[in-house]
């Protein structure tokens, strides 16, 4: 029987190998990294087809009795999704009571014992494969990940014969700073992969072509032509070297229908450039795509005998695309709740209509529906409007506290409520969300009060002192009242401290810097927290940057800056093509051949026979490399700070002992910010990293592997970063969130000092190392500077 | 078998229901349970005097069954239930957990323990970790391979593995002779007469991958070689077991049906019953090699040398255990301290210690040893071809009955070959104070080197031995 060879936006599996083309090279290279260590990452951006290669590409190298996998998602708790695929694998079958059964095998408990019942029912070397792995980052709480993190260490040691693969998008690799540092070995074996290029597309329609049971031929004579022409109007205006594999697969199915009309998709089909041509013009595919198919569900559903707006359905397709624009699965019972001014039926009849019409798949092992495609999830998120989404944000908020068991749930403070309740009547809440912003609400009044209180003692207690002689009783009545504020006042910082630092750890910084807020106006009146003070209000104007477009060049990016005015970008690569682009959509404005020449000061000069144009390389500032960079022999040095990771001592966030390789530097326009690109210890990739005027590291490391250079938007909003992989890129500020909890200068040196055991000469500049004895002074040193603080010590 | 006639037309004997345990036979009208065996159901027809029965729309005359048509077609037993049973059986001497595993079977399930899962499960833990290393690893396969073959009915990979087990396990064995053979010859030449010389030069210098009938030739070879000239056996045991490799004994008689079901394999003339013979005709012969239950394997990762100023120097042994051991452990990792070297790169095979273990490098090597890599990936000399200068070994862990066919353009996916490089070689020669640092930095020039090693270790064993 003939077979359809297209899987549109599903991923290929171990059923179609026989149409899975175009990857040979990346499946042999995973076959034999398998054999070479237990864990495998393997990363890439969205649509490069990761899950394909593994579940299809890979499984097919391996004989049924060498290979019983596990496909684990998150669902709801990655932790809880790995137990339960080993408890269905026959985990728990193994009777180990017995009197068959050694002592040594009754030792194992937790997951080796899991992997080990399923190894004995099987015999087969257990494959966890966690795919989209990303969703735990996105998705998880730091709890799950720790966790999670646990269980791997723990399946390690315990030898079980068991391999793990991780596959997660390249934009979220930073993200296993945590997870590295705990297993080193996670990055060691590794593998991206590509996104396809037209090599790889001639072996796929070729493969077609040769697969004999496929319905779809390409005619063979023009098996050159069409390639470079769907290649072509993949890539569109954007003129990439690659496309992304959603955009073929939907493409392919939007030229098969154009040939066939065909829904079964059964008929046979030839394409040629003919037509290919009858397509027209394809715009975006994929964006087209779901347009289309919303339209189509809003025209077949109706209420009343009315069709349903099509923004209604966007609204039904909101929830299912997170904040960052990758896919999240719900549950029905959940939909439900987080769309409750929608008719039931109406939302049963659309999500069914989003299955049929291959948008979403069902899920039954998390029982949730998901999009068919992260890229779909981008296209809706791009779709919402400003109020959307601070909707979100709000109900984001609000589901992480109420998330907490109710015993451990704390009130929100008042700037949340501040935030929250000009949003209360667009959102639908429970029951229980409602009594905990109406507690909410009667804490923050008695909080004023005692606010109001505590002033008005402080006052009194001014009075009282100039009037100590006047009378005992007074000042001991006085007292009393002092003590009580004192302590009201002292059991309210406790709070915020410990909210602040528990939202720290849960990742959302927003709600600690609320909290952090609260806590320091409760300690105007210290001076020993005025430092903190400053350094908290400076680093919450920083802000945090993230990648925002990608241009892309078919050689070298060499150079890149801002228009004047910052209107638009120019970017310029080594095969003389100097691209202007659209600084808001990223769309090409024009493009002009030049010859490139570099004068000894590393500005570039453009010619073209009428004119001479000559950029700077950013704003015409100075590229000298700021005065708190070190130099050894060969690189500059920089100490990377604080990082939002994990609490330090003092309960607030601290930061990794970082050492930054640089290869170079430069300035904001108002000097405030350095910029500063090169190698750190901690990653394997080229970044930019950003930088206060007090050296203090701002926000998290730009990742851009083989990077040349970077600049900054004269309004600070934009860094733009260029290198050798043939792209430039635009990081923006993100909206509504801000850096936050810069630690005191000196703590922080003295930390990184003792994390390093390294120094910076004062006399040389250069690094040394601290030998035992300063160590332990330092040690001391930090302390006691802890203690001045006023943190809490950590357990 | 059709077959009308004896006595079955007097005594109307009926196979009226299967189960994995019994058989509920229909003698002249009367309902009678066995249990759902070869040997059993021979004995019952003897009983009667019969010699035919019929069993769904055929009629069989028992004297023209075998076993595996039994299995395949009456018995309808799954894979590996046999195997299950004789190798437990087979290795208690050998396997305390075995031997305890068969004590605590209770008396009621005695007679048909292998018909019942939490009881296999458990026996074919205990015969994949008891036998030796590599052979351990080939056993998980072949049990897994039962399964899967019991419920898709697909026979080819499981004929796979019998035969790839039975050759794997007939090249260690003669691996360890030539091994054993050669560090002898180190000390003292030996006499070889002309069959010896004559059969190991076939093993050196096969262009193609020798098959099991050469491999019984090359150990019966290696064996009355060392018993003439009264050196010690790589493997004690093999003096008990002098007599199977007599002609026409029951061991031989395994290997060469064994080598019948490879050429089928090989011809694509196999059926399910030719699965069940495999599956017997390899249990006897693991039987017979009861005694590799006594051995272990480790590939030798790293060396460290550590002298610190007066201390007396010592060395970290960094290696690998091949194989799954009694906890279900693959390839798990050690570190120890000793006061001795051992050879870099080994594949030791030992009784007790591995520091008196035989070297098998480089018949059977770690090519991540070689490479730097942390798991292992044993490999087995197939062939080589002296023209090109390559060594042809076979990935373990690749089992595949496809042979390379360039026309067709099929290659055999567990290949692996080393070809030497002479490049580097000469580089080496050439380079100033033995530095190889140049080497050192470029992963596949190092590669290269490493493997180079491996080229001439093998043609020094060769030139050492057989000339």
């Amino acid at each position: 029987m003939k077979k359809y060879p297209f899987k549109f936006l599903d991923s290929y599996n171990q059923n179609d190998t026989d149409i899975f083309f175009g990857r040979d090279e990346e499946v042999n290279a995973l076959y034999e990294m398998i054999f070479q260590h237990s864990i495998l990452l393997v990363y890439g951006g969205s649509g490069t087809g990761k899950t394909s290669l593994i579940q299809c590409g890979l499984a097919g190298k391996f004989k049924s009795y060498d290979w019983l996998a596990f496909m684990v998602r998150r669902g709801s708790n990655i932790n809880a999704s790995l137990e339960k695929a080993l408890t269905d694998a026959g985990g728990n079958d193994v009777v180990d009571e017995d009197e068959i059964t050694s002592e040594n095998e009754k030792k194992l408990t937790g997951l080796p014992k899991l992997i080990k019942g399923v190894y004995q029912t099987h015999f087969k070397p257990v494959y966890l494969i966690f795919d989209q792995f990303e969703e735990l980052y996105i998705l998880g709480t730091k709890e799950e990940a720790t966790q999670f993190i646990e269980s791997v260490k723990q399946i390690l040691a315990s030898e079980q014969p068991v391999k793990m693969i991780f596959s997660i998008r390249e934009e979220y690799l930073g993200y296993l700073f945590d997870f590295e540092r705990a297993v080193p070995q996670l990055l060691r074996k590794k593998l991206r992969v590509e996104p396809m290029t037209i090599d790889n597309l001639t072996d796929v329609l070729t493969g077609i072509n040769n697969f004999k049971n496929s319905n779809v031929r390409i005619k063979a004579e023009e098996l050159g032509t069409i390639t470079e022409g769907i290649f072509n109007r993949l890539r569109g205006k954007k003129n990439t070297l690659t496309i992304q594999l959603p955009y073929l697969q939907v493409f392919f199915d939007k030229l098969y229908m154009e040939i066939t009309h065909d829904e079964s998709r059964q008929a046979d089909a030839i394409v040629t450039n003919e037509t290919l041509l009858s397509m027209g013009d394809i715009g975006d595919v994929l964006r087209d795509f779901l347009e289309d198919q919303v339209k189509i569900i809003s025209q077949k559903q109706t209420v009343a005998g009315n069709n349903i707006p099509v923004d209604t359905i966007w609204k039904i397709l909101s929830p299912f695309a997170t904040l960052k624009g990758t896919k999240e699965p719900i549950e029905k019972k959940e939909l439900q709740n987080r769309l409750k001014g929608i008719d039931e039926k109406l939302l049963n009849d659309c999500i069914e209509a989003f299955v049929s019409h291959r948008i979403m798949n069902f899920n039954e092992a998390t029982n949730t529906y998901e999009l068919a495609h992260d890229s779909l999830a981008k296209c809706i998120a791009e779709k919402r409007s400003d109020e959307d989404i601070a909707l979100l944000e709000i109900r984001r908020l609000i589901n992480n506290q109420v998330a907490i068991k109710a015993e451990a749930r704390e009130p929100f403070t008042g700037k949340q409520l501040n935030i929250i309740e000009p949003y209360l009547n667009k959102i639908e809440l429970t029951a229980e969300e409602k009594e905990l912003i109406a507690q909410s609400r009667k804490e923050v009044e008695r909080l004023r009060n005692a606010e109001k209180r505590r002033r008005m003692a402080k006052l009194a207690g001014s009075l009282i002192s100039l009037a100590i002689a006047a009378s005992v009783a007074f000042g001991v009545n006085l007292y009393n009242k002092k003590v009580t504020a004192k302590k009201t006042q002292q059991e309210s910082l406790a709070r915020f401290k410990a909210l602040a630092k528990k939202s720290m750890e849960k990742e959302n910084k927003l709600q600690a810097y609320l909290y952090t807020i609260e806590a320091l106006q409760l300690e105007k009146d210290t001076t020993a927290y005025d430092s903190l003070v400053t350094e908290a209000s400076k680093a919450r104007r920083l802000p945090l940057y993230s990648l925002n477009k990608m241009l892309l060049h078919n050689s070298v990016v060499v150079r890149a800056a801002f228009a004047p005015g910052d209107s638009a970008i120019y970017t310029w690569s080594s095969d003389g093509l100097l691209n202007e682009w659209n600084l808001q959509t990223g769309s090409l404005i024009r493009k002009v051949k030049f010859e490139l020449k570099n004068d000894d000061e590393g500005n570039s000069e453009l010619i073209n026979p009428h004119t001479t144009v000559l950029f700077s390389q950013q704003n015409n500032n100075s590229l000298t490399v700021a005065d708190t960079v070190l130099q050894d022999s060969s690189v500059y040095y920089k100490k990377m700070f604080a990082q939002l990771f994990e609490p330090d001592a003092t309960g607030l966030p601290g930061f990794p002992e970082i050492i930054m390789k640089i290869r170079g530097a430069n300035y904001s326009a108002d000097k405030k910010i350095e910029i500063t690109w090169g190698k750190n210890t901690e990653s394997i990739y080229d970044a930019v990293d950003l930088w206060d005027e007090d050296g203090i590291n701002i926000g998290p490391s730009l990742v851009h592997d083989g990077i040349y250079g970077a600049a900054i938007s004269k309004d600070n909003s934009m860094v733009l970063t260029w290198g050798s992989d043939s792209t430039a890129r635009i990081w923006r500020t993100t909206k509504g969130d801000t850096s936050i909890f810069k630690l005191n200068p000196e703590l922080m040196k003295l930390k990184a000092q003792l994390q390093t055991g390294v120094e910076v000469s004062p006399i040389d500049q250069t690094l040394k190392i601290i030998f035992p004895e300063a160590y332990i002074k330092k040690q001391e040193e930090y302390k006691e500077l802890i203690d001045k603080i006023g943190g809490e010590k950590k357990n | 078998m059709d077959n009308t006639t004896g006595a079955a037309a007097n005594q109307d004997i009926v196979i009226e229901n299967v189960q994995t345990d019994s058989i509920t036979v229909k003698v002249n009208g009367e309902m009678q349970e066995i249990k759902n065996g070869f040997e059993e159901l021979k004995a019952l027809l003897a009983t009667l005097n019969a010699e035919n029965f019929k069993s769904g729309d055929k009629i069989y005359n028992i004297g023209s069954i075998t076993n595996a048509t039994f299995s395949a077609e009456i018995g309808k037993k799954t894979f590996n239930m046999l195997l299950c049973r004789k190798l437990t059986e087979a290795i208690q001497d050998y396997s305390a957990d075995a031997k305890s595993f068969l004590a605590a079977i209770k008396d009621s399930d005695k007679g048909n323990w292998e018909t019942q899962s939490r009881y296999t499960r458990k026996a074919n833990a205990y015969i994949i970790s008891s036998y030796v290393g590599v052979l351990g690893i080939l056993l998980r396969k072949l049990i897994a391979s039962g399964q899967d073959a019991s419920s898709s009915g697909n026979q080819k990979d499981y004929l796979e593995v019998c035969i790839a087990t039975t050759k794997r396990t007939l090249q260690l064995l003669c691996f360890a002779f030539i091994s054993r053979l050669w560090d002898l010859s180190t000390d003292k030449p030996q006499a070889l007469g002309n069959d010896q010389l004559n059969a190991l030069d076939n093993f050196f210098n096969s262009p193609v991958e020798l098959n099991i009938t050469d491999y019984v030739t090359l150990f019966k070879t290696m064996v009355s070689f060392f018993k003439e000239q009264q050196l010690d056996y790589p493997f004690s045991e093999i003096k008990e077991m002098e007599a199977a490799l007599n002609d026409g004994s029951t061991f031989l008689t395994n290997c060469k049906n064994l080598q019948a079901i490879s050429d089928k394999l090989d011809a694509g003339q196999y059926t399910l019953s030719t699965a069940f013979e495999a599956e017997t005709e390899l249990t006897e012969f693991l039987v017979t090699l009861k005694f590799l239950a006594n051995y272990k394997m480790i590939s030798v990762k790293d060396i460290a040398y550590e002298e610190i100023r007066s201390n007396t120097a010592q060395y970290l042994h960094a290696y690998t255990f091949l194989g799954v051991d009694n906890d279900s452990n693959m390839y798990s990792q050690k570190f120890k301290y000793d006061n001795n070297p051992i050879s870099t790169d080994s594949i030791l095979l030992f009784k007790d210690k591995y520091q008196d273990g035989l070297n098998l490098f480089p018949f059977i090597i770690d090519i991540n040893a070689l490479t730097n890599e942390l798991e292992v990936k044993i490999c087995f000399y197939t062939y080589y071809e002296e023209n090109k200068k390559r060594l042809a070994y076979s990935d373990i862990n690749k089992i595949s009955s496809d042979k390379n066919d360039n026309e067709n353009n099929i290659q055999d996916p567990s290949e692996v070959a080393i070809t030497y490089n002479e490049e580097i070689e000469n580089d080496i020669k050439a380079s100033v104070d033995r530095d190889i640092t140049r080497f050192k930095s470029d992963v596949k020039r190092f590669h290269d080197m490493q493997l180079n090693v491996v080229y001439k270790t093998f043609q020094l064993a060769k030139n050492i031995i057989v000339s």
